[in-house]
């Protein structure tokens, strides 16, 4: 853990971590982009971890591979096309709420 | 990429879409001088989608990828086009020329220009020979023509031919398209050759593609479908069509992507679908293709797949299309490749498509949306706002309409019972169907909405009695259970007929010649299992097939079928919805006339019965009937008066007076016969305005009457007008030259005998009068031609007596609506205003000639007409009192500034015009100066209109009156025209008002529901008339401008006029076919009594 770790954790609302790649989650998510590289340089970006009180880890979980799915996709070939992420219908509000919240 | 699909069942035609053509929307504004400049992202977020369809009707569709409801929509955002006589095959637009070119299976091709608001045929082409293709240039310029046996034909877009060739070939050409440089064409064959001729029709090449792929079906080339920036025609290169992509497809559902024709190595594309059809996207990026998956194991729904390639021959997505039912029939990209459109049969699949990968939030908000039944879900959810927002833009329709077009299903009751809001007309079709299924008797009638080049059901009728010509209209909405039984039921009725669903087109081949009867029966089959098939997937759809179970209206009928009575029978309903009046001539040989009284539907209307109404009490003496009301009704109306009337005058007296007033030539000079023959009015008012029949003194012979009515309302204007100037006491020393002005005016207008010019010519000079001590510089130039719009429109009185007078009365004086003329006068008047200022010091004997117009005759001057005047005012006093004389006169501005306008050298001619202008002064909201000053209103303007009003209640008079209550009920109201009356219980401005209103009321014979009633009195009534046809001289018939919607001859046409602007028009365009388009006032319930009502042959 530090400024310069290739991970990042996030903290859900239980307390449950989760480690994203740092470089994937600054990319697709703005949210996160703006408070581990803000100019203020809060304490998150000093740890590289992120308490996210709002998101449950279910929600998170899904999140995360959300994040993980998105990194994959960019890698792709020009002209290949990735499968729409999937997300379960009885998951759906509350992962709209996470991602409009870490605008991903 | 992602894409999504549109979740948008109403989508849907009522039979089969062959062809689908999408063009963006240009603004309204017209074209700079070299035509729009169009920029991709901006304009094409609005559109056009045209639909050819397999019953020879082309729907053209406003769509709109806007997120935001409110966006404005274009006054009409749906046009089914008529004109072709079998299945159309083809429809494309150009857009560079904003036209748009339709091919029937039959081999005619229009060309449809959009003028004056209206679609109509521009061109015609036809060879006896079926089309195979057609494609316009990408300059838009040229148009691409193949046919059947191998001809092909390159024409100008204006309609000349370039070349033609007959290509002798063993097969047949399926297509044709221009290279993107427009250099070239290239010929598609079944025998799988393509064929390049060079823009002047000398062969080039002839190269046989994979003989084992079969024939041909289409081509498209990877560049954009029109250019729409002149500069990137560079068109001297010969390597212009390098790095464009050539997509040919094959019957088997092969692709081949060629650089060229002589491309030795095509990339292949084998997609495996059948009945493909291909788009390149504007990008040209993206070849979407869209077919049904070629399968091993027979079944009974297939599946649609909607693929997207590169141009280097990737298969970047593919997904299924939601619908089984029908194979893929039409696609098209539109908005900027952020739409694509495709048809599955009658059902429209607008996908949302983008290039980028959808994010977590799109993502996530589509799967919510997905479990959302409707938008009105949403603020339930546990979400921020802002999400809420984000989560009700999914919900936005592309083919949207407008929101008061296309009513949702479960509320169809509402939308029928309610008027359009403002300015949204509903265009209809109404069909007759004899037998129209075996469970009932009795000759039906269904309409119809038009949508999307289909009709969509909205509310079915049948005739409930042999003898009366009664029907009754049946609710469209039941309650969901009802209606899965309801198509259970019918399901049962058609299955022995054994119609498939899936190919819906066969049916419908011989459209041109089938019996209308087999063709409803057809039609109502494939619904009936179209609709099996939606209510599998969702219930959110129309009924396709109406219920019969409640009755929502009745309409009555007296025996001679000439008065009918709208009878709202569910709760939710008035029980009076309005009544009609037919006036048939002897032997039919006038146009028929009809008087409609219709209710007001309104959210705040009072509901429940009303106990004047009887549906089945009608009178069967035309005369007598309105005395006969009005026996039924008056005590009523004593009853609920509170506060004692005004002693009404005798009708004897005014009659009289009246017949005096109404000889229009006689010079009239007294004082006291002037002032009563202001009073005549109350009594020859009712017939008209109680819509009861006409008495045949006004239907047949108003001729006599109504030169004295305009004069009327002139009189009036005008002595109020004085009434005011003679309080500024300062003016009466400038009386004397404006006296001499007056009268040198009147010499220049005295060869206009009749009464009511001399009367307009007075108008003329009291508004010189008024106007200039409030500065001319207020003068709009615009409000000018505006007036003369509507005075043109008033000839529509309803009686063709009418129109034939003033028509003649315009004739001589040259075209009326010729304003530029005036303009420069305008200017003229406003560069000297001072003087007009020193001549315009009140003068009574001006004042007073025009209440007596016809003084300039004796030519005799001041004295005598100031002692008119007096007389004048002292029995004007106890009837409208003291107010009138402190009446200010301001609110009066605008007409009188137009008034001085004309006056100022227009001598005659501006005479006539003020005229009629001055019925409708406040009639152009469209002016901004006007709707200004029309805020500015007093209560005592009110008073004083109402006083008139009550006063002269001549026909023609009310209806210019109501037009001012109108404005200052609500400045924001629509256009006030002077066609109609409006009974309002309520917006009294004061006792007086109010008064007026009971005594006016008491007055008023005919009255058939008294407003009185104070339960009753919470909706207003209009009365309107049918507008006068005109009668064709050359042709030998009488005219009236259906705007195209009418194709065939009928006595049974008919348009209905209120406040001066046509609002509902019926017109056979079929042996039992008819359009039926209103607005407001008219609720689609009403509207459609009206045209039952009408259908019905006439006994007497």
């Amino acid at each position: 853990m530090g400024p310069n770790a290739e991970y990042i954790k996030l903290i859900a609302a239980d307390e449950k971590e989760f480690f994203v790649k740092k470089a994937d989650a600054v990319e697709v998510s703005k949210t996160i982009r703006r408070i581990l590289d803000g100019p203020s340089q809060c304490k998150e970006g000093e740890i590289n971890q992120i308490e996210l009180s709002n998101i449950t880890s279910p929600t998170l979980k899904i999140v995360c591979d959300f994040l993980a799915y998105r990194a994959q996709v960019n890698k792709l070939e020009e002209g290949e096309d990735a499968r729409d992420f999937p997300i379960r219908p009885e998951d759906a509000v509350d992962v709209l709420k996470a991602a409009n919240f870490l605008d991903c | 990429m992602h894409l999504h699909f549109e979740r948008n069942l109403n989508a849907k035609c009522d039979c089969s879409i062959l062809s689908l053509t999408w063009m963006g929307k240009v603004p309204d504004e017209l074209p700079e001088d070299e035509g729009w400049k169009l920029s991709r992202t901006n304009y094409y977020q609005e559109g056009w989608l045209a639909a050819g369809n397999v019953r020879g009707i082309v729907g053209v569709t406003f769509t709109t990828s806007h997120w935001r409801k409110n966006s404005e929509f274009p006054l009409r955002t749906n046009y089914n086009l008529r004109g072709h006589r079998s299945e159309i095959i083809l429809v494309k637009w150009n857009e560079p020329y904003q036209k748009l070119a339709s091919c029937d299976s039959s081999g005619i091709i229009f060309v449809w220009i959009k003028y004056d608001g209206r679609w109509s045929i521009e061109l015609i082409n036809d060879r006896n020979t079926p089309v195979t293709h057609f494609s316009w240039s990408h300059d838009g310029r040229m148009a691409l023509i193949c046919y059947q046996d191998g001809f092909v034909l390159v024409g100008s877009v204006a309609g000349q031919r370039y070349w033609s060739s007959m290509l002798s070939l063993e097969s047949t050409i399926t297509c044709g398209l221009w290279t993107p440089d427009d250099q070239q064409v290239y010929f598609g064959t079944t025998s799988g050759r393509l064929i390049v001729m060079d823009v002047h029709g000398a062969m080039v090449s002839q190269i046989q593609l994979c003989q084992d792929f079969g024939p041909i079906v289409s081509m498209a080339w990877s560049c954009e479908k029109f250019k729409m920036e002149e500069n990137e025609s560079d068109t001297t290169s010969p390597y212009h069509n390098r790095g464009f992509v050539l997509a040919v497809c094959f019957k088997n559902g092969n692709i081949l992507l060629m650089k060229s024709f002589d491309d030795v190595s095509p990339i292949q594309l084998q997609t495996g679908l059948l009945g493909v059809c291909i788009e390149w996207s504007n990008s040209r990026q993206l070849l979407a293709v869209a077919g049904t998956k070629a399968s091993t194991v027979p079944s009974d729904s297939q599946t649609n797949v909607l693929q997207f390639y590169s141009d280097n021959g990737v298969l970047i997505h593919s997904t299924a299309i939601p619908y089984r039912q029908s194979n893929v029939t039409a696609l098209t990209w539109g908005h900027n490749d952020k739409r694509l459109f495709i048809a599955t049969g009658c059902q429209m699949h607008i996908a949302w498509v983008s290039t980028r990968i959808a994010s977590l939030q799109m993502l996530s908000g589509l799967k919510t949306h997905m479990q959302l039944k409707s938008e009105s879900q949403v603020p339930a959810l546990p979400l921020p706002p802002r999400i809420r927002v984000f989560l009700s833009n999914l919900f936005a329709q592309t083919i949207r309409v407008s929101e008061c077009y296309l009513p949702e299903i479960n509320q169809m009751r509402q939308f029928v019972s309610r008027p359009p809001s403002k300015n949204f007309r509903l265009y209809c079709t109404m069909i007759r169907h004899d037998e129209d299924t075996n469970l009932t008797a009795g000759t039906c009638y269904t309409l119809y909405l038009e949508f999307l080049g289909g009709l969509v059901p909205l509310l079915k009728g049948k005739r409930t009695s042999k003898i009366k010509p009664e029907f009754v209209i049946f609710d469209p909405q039941v309650e969901e259970t009802e209606l899965l039984d309801v198509t259970k039921l019918r399901l049962n009725d058609v299955s022995p007929n054994g119609r498939l669903t899936s190919d819906s087109s066969d049916s419908d081949m011989d459209d041109g010649c089938a019996s209308p009867r087999v063709q409803m029966r057809q039609r109502r089959c494939r619904r009936a299992h179209e609709k099996r098939d939606l209510v599998e997937i969702d219930d959110l759809t129309y009924v396709d097939i109406l219920p019969e179970y409640a009755r929502l209206v009745q309409v009555t009928s007296n025996i001679w079928g000439t008065k009918f009575k709208v009878h709202g029978l569910a709760k939710s309903l008035p029980e009076n919805l309005g009544h009609i009046t037919y006036k048939t001539s002897l032997l039919h040989l006038q146009p028929r006339q009809m008087t409609l009284v219709m209710t007001e539907l309104g959210d705040d209307v009072v509901l429940g019965p009303d106990p004047n109404f009887n549906p089945h009490l009608f009178s069967e003496d035309e005369d007598e009937a309105a005395s006969e009301v009005d026996q039924r009704s008056l005590p009523l109306t004593d009853l609920a008066l509170p506060i004692a009337p005004m002693t009404p005058r005798p009708a004897g007296e005014s009659r009289r007076l009246q017949q005096q007033s109404s000889r229009s030539s006689r010079p009239s000079t007294k004082a006291t016969e002037n002032s009563a023959s202001l009073q005549r009015a109350p009594s020859s008012l009712p017939p008209l305005c109680g819509g009861e029949p006409q008495t045949p003194k006004h239907t047949v012979a108003p001729r006599e009457d109504l030169p004295s009515e305009p004069s009327t309302s002139m009189r009036v204007k005008s002595s109020i007008k004085v009434a005011s100037q003679l309080d500024e006491a300062k003016e009466q020393s400038r009386t004397k030259r404006r006296e001499k002005q007056a009268c040198s005016h009147k010499q220049a207008v005295s060869s206009l005998c009749k009464e009511e010019e001399a009367a307009a010519a007075a108008a003329v000079a009291a508004g010189a009068v008024t106007a200039p001590g409030r500065g001319p510089t207020v003068v709009n130039p615009s409000t000018y031609s505006i007036l003369l719009d509507p005075m043109v429109r008033s000839c529509s009185v309803g009686y063709l007596d009418l129109v034939d007078l003033t028509l003649n009365s315009h004739g001589p004086l040259g075209d009326p609506a010729d304003a530029p003329p005036k303009r420069l006068v305008l200017v003229h008047k406003k560069e000297q205003p001072k003087p007009k200022l020193s001549n315009c010091g009140k003068s009574k004997s001006f004042d007073s000639s025009e209440i007596f117009p016809s003084a300039e005759r004796k030519k005799q001057a001041r004295g005598n007409a100031n002692m008119t005047f007096q007389k004048s005012q002292v029995t004007r006093k106890p009837v409208q009192k003291k107010e009138v004389e402190q009446t200010e006169n301001k609110d009066l501005k605008a007409e009188d500034h137009v008034f001085v306008n004309q006056n100022d050298g227009l001598a005659s001619s501006a005479t006539e015009h003020n005229n009629h202008t001055s019925r409708l002064p406040h009639s152009s909201p469209a002016s901004p100066a006007l709707g200004k000053k029309k805020r500015n209103q007093s209560p005592l303007r009110s008073f004083a209109l109402d006083c008139r009003r009550h006063l002269l209640n001549s026909p023609l008079l009310s209806r210019r009156v109501w037009k001012n209550r109108n404005t200052n009920e609500s400045s924001d109201d629509e256009v006030a025209c002077p066609n109609e009356e409006v009974i309002n219980g309520r917006n009294f401005r004061d006792l007086e008002t109010f008064q007026k209103a009971q005594l006016r009321q008491k007055l008023r014979k005919g009255k058939n529901d008294p407003p009185s009633v104070p339960a009753a009195a919470r909706h207003r009534e209009f009365v309107m008339h049918n507008k006068a046809p005109m009668w064709n001289e050359n042709s030998q018939v009488y005219q009236l401008d259906f705007g195209g919607r009418v194709t065939q001859e009928s006595a049974k046409n008919f348009q209905i006029e209120f406040r001066g602007k046509q609002v509902m028009q019926f017109g056979r365009i079929d042996g039992n076919a008819y359009t039926l388009d209103f607005q407001y006032p008219f609720s689609a319930l009403q509207a459609f009594a009206v045209a039952l009502a009408n259908v019905t042959q006439r006994l007497k």
